[in-house]
């Protein structure tokens, strides 16, 4: 067994897990943080998608253990409060989310786009997203809600 | 505040889902799973084999495992095709194997142990001794008989006691179900015969969400079971059977379930077995699939061949069609079996008047998992043939395929109609939805653009196709809604039809608030709960809508004259002088809206006066049924792409449709529900394809290799409404779930295919990946 420091969203998490296990695992299951999904386990469908330092990860495929040391950020993260992210606000206003299974890791791949590139292109924005499946939407909504996101954190 | 029907709103039930706070199947927590074991399936690593053996003594002393289970433990009856689907008693698949495996992922043994991994290792230790058989994977080999999946005598010994069993049904070889229609007269004026065989291939629903069960026995034997499924009532009407309990000792619960699309009908062995194995070792117990165990082991959808034949004039009048469907149930026939006579045959005539059919569907099994659902099932696949066979005609007849269609389709003013094929067709009026469409495309500046590419010899020829359809929803039957008004004037909507990804909270809302004047954001929406409402169906075949939706609505409607007799007293006037403002949601007599109760007073009215009332006239149950009043969506679709003839590449460069869902409810919604459907069918043309090998090996087992739609895939879609309001049912309300689906793989198979007729191709079977346009290419080349 492994102990380790995980820091979530702000919040520091010791853990005590198999070293074998992986982040996705970890923050569901032990922190108790389930807004991060489980999709496909193989790097194929972004629902999984975390953020580490600033950077997007699927975390399906990722040790907890070298989570340790950087900022994870999950969708739990991103509101302040009652108030929405701008990300997730447009989601609302727009039509994004249907089932909402992709819903978090789409978001999660949306904020790190945006923050490395705060006026992105449509085709940008669909090369940023480009790791994360969605069956329900047919995208054109998520594109949408994540130009004017765009737009209004501007 | 204002009507809310026909209203954007933003989802009420969306913070949930954009926080992390939404609970799916995975995410539940709850006191009578704790200390859960986990389960792991041996499958099937043979398509088609005699089960010799299955020694599971070193799987059952490995570290943590609880139980193993083979098939001769006969731990519960299986769910066999004699419920509800017309086939032979033969074809019911054990629940474990029994004596022959039948598909590459077939449940074998299964293993239960205290951890996952646990599990996973012990199931490795499981071993299992196959003598191969032959697979039956082409459908001509099927029809052939040389080598039959279900021999007499076949059919697994441990059976439920309800049910027919009289008649075995393997004296019919690889076919299980035959059916067929002919109707009408063919006018000896069809001098022109066009016939083309069209596949449409095999697709998997694939929600993000892979399946899910957890599930727990309480003290009083109770059975308890979470499960991410489309119909929590009838999968408890299943285990109620199965598990010989009666209903109400049953709780059936959804969570918010990540998408569907016929892929959660909860008929599985894997499914019905977990119970049975919690008893065994007293303990909760709780099931993932894994995306690849999903792909290879849930049912899929499609999987049909056509060989359509067209009867016409020279001149472009469609005379008649001549079907010959076989449809690939897979190894076990499940419910794609009563999609023939529910859903394909009363299809036959498209949006055409056309005056004779000849129809038959041969359902056969092969060496593959079973079809079940997929969106559009029944309807999509043959609407997808007769818009192709339609195409190859005009190309025929050397006529624009706008101008045949034209010539056929249904007119308005003889609506609702029904046709040869016994269909019954609500309002609508195609012939004007067809030309908006190909305005708002710019049909004919196309078609110049393609003849200026054409005369220019590029390497990249446009393409521009069309469809028109209109397809069966509803399907017969009802849905059941209780509405209740709570003393602080916020409202509580059940019904027995669940969502996974459909919006109910919010159109339920809107719906009920138009009756009653409150707010949506103060309505709540229980849905997916057994104990909450004794009755439901579920989402499948685009039918909450026109189900629900007007149980909901009467539901209310009663309550709101419940309402203004108790305000009467409150303002002391007659009750029919008191009226109800949905703009405010307060009661007045009429033409004195200036003294006024509302919700809350009325409500403590109801409370205060026991003597004189039931005291629950704020609550009120409605079971709507349908009687056969289905609905039929409709519309047109344009696509336009660019081929390159020198790769076989395809790209989509605009998508035009013009939809008539009825009465919308919210039309963002229904937008959203067009762009995933649309996604889907467009997908069936690019690349989405499940693929087996000769020997019946699954080759798209993962999101690599199975390919559905990403986001760099499609243009932005053009999307048009008409919104005829449907005589069926008293709202006006028809159905949109599927309907994206119907005329987006047609409109684009004919683009495909048209891109390349002046080279002299005229067909190209689906998916049109970039190997199989060019190799339709080559061999015009070849032949010129």
């Amino acid at each position: 067994m492994h102990h380790m420091n995980l820091d979530v969203n702000g919040m520091s998490y010791p853990i005590t897990a198999d070293a074998s296990r992986n982040l996705l695992s970890v923050l569901r299951n032990e922190v108790g943080l389930t807004g991060t999904k489980e999709g496909c386990d193989d790097c194929e469908c972004g629902a999984c998608m975390v953020l580490l330092d600033g950077q997007p990860v699927n975390s399906c495929s990722y040790l907890a253990a070298q989570a340790e040391g950087r900022a994870v950020t999950t969708i739990e993260g991103l509101a302040d409060g009652d108030d929405l992210h701008p990300l997730q606000a447009k989601m609302l206003e727009l039509g994004g989310v249907q089932c909402g299974f992709c819903t978090p890791g789409m978001i999660m791949s949306a904020k790190a786009l945006l923050d490395r590139n705060p006026e992105p292109s449509e085709e940008e924005i669909r090369i940023g997203l480009s790791g994360n499946l969605c069956r329900c939407t047919g995208y054109a909504k998520i594109l949408a809600a994540v130009g004017e996101a765009a737009v209004e954190i501007r | 505040m204002s009507q809310k029907t026909g209203t954007s709103l933003g989802r009420v039930e969306d913070a949930a889902f954009l926080t992390g706070r939404a609970r799916y199947i995975d995410d539940v927590r709850h006191p009578l799973l704790d200390g859960a074991a986990f389960v792991v399936f041996v499958r099937s690593t043979m398509a088609h084999a005699r089960l010799v053996s299955v020694d599971a003594s070193e799987a059952k002393n490995a570290p943590g495992v609880l139980d193993v289970v083979v098939g001769a433990d006969h731990v519960v009856h299986p769910a066999g095709p004699t419920y509800g689907i017309p086939v032979g008693h033969v074809f019911t698949q054990p629940v474990l194997a029994e004596t022959k495996v039948r598909y590459v992922g077939e449940p074998i043994a299964v293993v239960v142990a205290g951890t996952h991994q646990q599990a996973v290792d012990a199931a490795e230790l499981v071993i299992v001794d196959l003598e191969p058989l032959v697979p039956v994977m082409d459908f001509d080999r099927a029809l052939s008989d040389d080598v039959l999946l279900f021999e007499p005598g076949d059919a697994p010994q441990f059976q439920p006691s309800a049910g027919d069993h009289s008649t075995d049904g393997a004296e019919n070889g690889n076919i299980a179900f035959e059916t067929s229609l002919t109707a009408g007269d063919l006018n000896p004026d069809a001098t022109v015969v066009v016939s083309e065989r069209v596949w449409n291939p095999r697709q998997a629903p694939a929600p993000m969400e892979p399946r899910g069960i957890a599930t727990a026995w309480d003290d009083a034997g109770d059975l308890h079971v979470w499960a991410a499924t489309q119909r929590p009532h009838g999968f408890r009407a299943q285990l109620a059977e199965f598990y010989e309990l009666p209903e109400t000792n049953i709780h059936v619960i959804a969570p918010e379930v990540g998408g569907a699309f016929g892929g959660k009908v909860s008929r599985s062995v894997e499914e019905h077995i977990l119970p049975a194995l919690a008893q065994r070792v007293g303990r909760p117990i709780r099931w993932t699939d894994t995306r690849s165990e999903f792909l290879a082991s849930g049912t899929q959808g499609r999987a049909e061949r056509y060989d359509m034949t067209l009867h016409g004039t020279p001149d472009g009048m469609i005379r008649g069609i001549g079907v010959n469907l076989v449809k690939d149930l897979g190894a076990y026939p499940g419910v794609g079996t009563y999609l023939a006579n529910g859903y394909t045959i009363p299809m036959a005539c498209g949006t055409y008047d056309i005056g004779w059919v000849d129809f038959s569907v041969t359902c056969i099994v092969t060496n593959r998992i079973t079809v079940g659902a997929f969106r559009g099932a029944g309807r999509a696949p043959y609407l997808a043939a007769l818009e192709r066979i339609i195409d190859i005609y005009a190309n025929d007849i050397g006529m624009d395929p706008s101008d045949v269609r034209r010539r056929n389709l249904i007119q308005p003013d003889t609506m609702p109609v029904t046709t040869i094929a016994g269909a019954t067709y609500d309002e609508a009026d195609y012939p004007a939805d067809l030309e908006r469409v190909l305005a708002e495309a710019g049909y004919n500046d196309l078609r110049a653009e393609q003849v200026e590419r054409r005369a220019s010899g590029a390497a990249k020829q446009i393409g521009i196709g069309m469809a028109s359809y209109c397809h069966k929803t509803a399907g017969g039957g009802g849905e059941e809604a209780h509405v209740r008004v709570n003393p602080d004037a916020t409202a509580v909507v059940t019904t027995g039809t669940t969502s996974q990804g459909h919006s109910h909270a919010t159109a339920w809302a809107q719906i009920a608030s138009d009756v009653l004047g409150i707010d949506p954001a103060n309505i709540s929406v229980v849905e997916g709960n057994t104990d909450a409402i004794a009755s439901g169906i579920g989402a499948v075949g685009s039918r909450s809508l026109q189900t629900a939706g007007l149980a909901i609505h009467n539901a209310s409607t009663t309550i709101a004259e419940n309402a203004k007799q108790l305000a009467a007293q409150l303002l002391e006037a007659n009750a029919s002088d008191v009226v109800l403002d949905t703009d405010t949601g307060s009661f007045h007599v009429v033409g004195t809206p200036a003294i006024s109760v509302g919700w809350v007073d009325v409500a403590a009215e109801m409370t205060a006066s026991p003597a004189d009332t039931e005291g629950d006239e704020l609550s009120c149950g409605e079971y709507y049924n349908n009687e056969g009043r289905d609905t039929y969506p409709s519309g047109a679709a344009v696509a336009v792409v660019e081929v390159d003839i020198e790769t076989g590449h395809v790209r989509l460069t605009r998508f035009v449709s013009v939809d008539d869902a009825g009465i919308r409810v919210n039309p963002m919604i229904v937008d959203g529900q067009l762009h995933g459907g649309i996604a889907n069918g467009l997908a069936q043309v690019f690349g989405e394809e499940v693929i087996y090998d000769d020997d019946g090996n699954l080759l798209t087992s993962n999101f690599m290799d199975y390919a559905i739609a990403s986001i760099d895939w499609f243009p932005q879609f053009e999307l048009h409404h008409a919104a005829t309001a449907s005589s069926h049912n008293a709202l006006g309300f028809k159905a949109v779930g599927e309907s994206g689906v119907m005329a987006a793989t047609p409109a684009m198979h004919n683009a495909v295919v048209d891109a390349l007729s002046h080279l002299g191709v005229r067909h190209i079977e689906l998916p049109c990946t970039p190997e199989r346009v060019w190799q339709s290419i080559a061999a015009t080349v070849r032949t010129r």
